[in-house]
């Protein structure tokens, strides 16, 4: 997602707005016009642009899944003196970034990127940049979302996005893996990736024994370090790299990214997913309640807020409805994704948010990458066992809560957890009670400010109760 | 591909590079330590490629005996009456 850095910048015209992540790339770049998404392709990258349609590479990608689809359309330009063509690309439901992403979906972002490197280079074309960015989820696997990633590959010429991929896939990969899971965060500091001098200074010695993250790392950050202000002769710089020995590169990258692995087992949530207070006469019926509540709204989309590992979220998805299952800990959202992948789900993707500060906008003007509540609202929403953490664990008052809410759905799926329930109690057990609020009546009348209950069902076996609740206009 | 291909492509190749329309830098050290890992990856890759060859070739060379095999033990259609 890149593009125009021409003096000219897309402006308003007829359209709503040109994309604010799209503008490194002169090949083109994405623009909104009565709500549809678009991509004009320039000029400059015409030949490119028609290599990647008539070599078969297109179609190849797109069929496999690997790539976008696109439609060319007649529609007028954005910026006419610059364009080629005007293509409309299949949307995404959910742009996603990856720091919300769990290990093995960074992992296949990655396998794929250089699964699509190889294909091009099959077709004369090589990959211009390997930015995390440009693969999204999308029916239940990896896709690129860029179409002008592709440029025809120069024989002898050294790998431009070499530095990019080391940056955002592999050291965040090798950092989840051998330090902890939860450095992916760092992506969400680094915009461009991991700088590799911190990696190789994250990493434990022992990685310096793996040869290959030995080179792309430790010897890539040493070599990074020590040409960092010197001048290098041309003629260094016009050294070449035969075909074989580029081939050879992208397989030990590939054979790199395989061999690194994360298990979500033995994390200190490890068990509390089995440690609930449900019986399962409780659960069965907390399931039959969402079920039913699902049936009467049928939305087209759904974020599940505090997911888990999903079961709920299923009831959605398997429903057809596009469910976003947020969880705070990626070890659950590592076990969605694999159940996910397991049975080929295609309407559901899992990633990691923690709801106490979601992901912020990012980046260049701060429009780069979107905070969550950017990419809200959705049309439903679900927050089951979510909101004593919340209200209680990060004292965030029942209105306010609300509020929140109201601004990202139209429909809201959320139990109330008591403070007579265990769950609660645990959470007291180390605190004072500062929250007199904190009981039915005090929840249903701050949820009332925004909100018009629909229905509410007490939970069988339990002192929970399901709402349905919609937005009031 | 072909080894006498392979070799071609693992000369070294004089003409000098073009720039290209790269949008992105490819960063001083990054691409000085591409062409310093260049040769040893691009003979692991090669001897890679020709292993697997050679595992493929007894793997088909195997299982075409098996097969032969399996066929010298089913027993003719007039012995099984």
């Amino acid at each position: 997602m890149k593009s125009s850095n021409s003096l000219e910048i897309p402006s308003a015209g007829s359209s709503d707005s040109a994309e604010s992540s799209s503008f490194r790339d002169p090949s083109g770049f994405l623009f909104t016009r009565h709500g549809s998404l678009y991509r004009q392709v320039n000029q400059t990258y015409r030949s490119d642009y028609d290599r990647l349609m008539e070599s078969g590479l297109y179609s190849e990608l797109a069929a496999a899944g690997r790539l976008v689809a696109h439609q060319a359309v007649d529609i007028p330009a954005e910026v006419p003196d610059l364009a080629y063509r005007v293509i409309q690309p299949e949307r995404i439901p959910f742009i996603s970034y990856p720091y919300e992403w769990s290990f093995s979906q960074l992992k296949d972002a990655a396998l794929s990127t250089l699964a699509i490197q190889k294909a091009a280079l099959e077709k004369g074309m090589s990959l211009k940049d390997a930015s995390a960015y440009n693969i999204q989820f999308h029916g239940g696997r990896p896709i690129l979302i860029d179409t002008l990633s592709f440029e025809g590959y120069r024989e002898g010429e050294p790998w431009t996005a070499y530095r990019q991929f080391c940056q955002h896939f592999l050291a965040p990969l090798a950092l989840m893996a051998y330090v902890d899971v939860r450095l992916s965060q760092l992506l969400r500091v680094y915009i461009d990736g991991i700088p590799l001098d911190l990696a190789s200074k994250l990493l434990p010695r022992r990685t310096r024994m793996n040869l290959s993250l030995a080179a792309h790392i430790h010897l890539h950050a040493a070599t990074q370090q020590r040409y960092s202000n010197k001048t290098v002769a041309r003629a260094d710089l016009q050294r070449r790299m035969s075909k074989v020995a580029f081939l050879g590169l992208i397989d030990n990258l590939e054979s790199s990214v395989h061999r690194l692995s994360w298990k979500p087992a033995g994390t200190e949530w490890g068990e509390y997913y089995t440690d609930t207070n449900y019986t399962p006469a409780a659960l069965e019926h907390k399931m039959k309640i969402v079920s039913s509540f699902l049936e009467r709204i049928n939305p087209s989309s759904l974020w599940d807020l505090g997911a888990n590992t999903g079961l709920f979220s299923r009831l959605a998805s398997e429903r057809g409805i596009f469910t976003v299952a947020f969880d705070i800990d990626p070890a659950a959202v590592e076990l969605n994704y694999r159940a996910c992948l397991q049975s080929r789900e295609k309407n559901l993707v899992p990633l990691v948010m923690d709801f106490t500060n979601p992901s912020p906008s990012i980046g260049w003007h701060n429009r780069e990458r979107h905070s969550l509540m950017g990419r809200a609202p959705v049309e439903a929403a679900m927050a089951l066992a979510l909101v004593h953490h919340l209200a209680i664990s990060n004292n965030v008052p029942l209105p306010h809560l609300a509020r929140f809410f109201a601004e990202i759905t139209r429909w809201l799926i959320i139990e109330f957890v008591p403070k007579t329930d265990s769950q609660v109690q645990r959470l007291l057990a180390t605190r004072a009670d500062i929250f007199p609020d904190y009981q039915f009546g005090g929840f249903e009348k701050a949820f009332g400010i925004y909100f018009r209950i629909v229905e509410s069902v007490d939970v069988q076996d339990s002192q929970r109760r399901v709402y349905l609740m919609e937005r009031s206009a | 591909m072909q080894f006498t291909h392979f070799i071609q492509q693992s000369i070294s190749l004089f003409a000098p590079l073009k720039k290209g329309l790269a949008y992105l830098d490819p960063g001083t050290g990054s691409f000085l330590l591409q062409l310093l890992l260049a040769t040893s990856l691009g003979a692991l890759f090669l001897i890679k490629t020709f292993w697997k060859r050679i595992k493929d070739f007894f793997r088909r060379l195997f299982s075409r005996n098996k097969e032969e095999g399996q066929a010298d033990n089913v027993p003719p259609n007039n012995e099984k009456q």
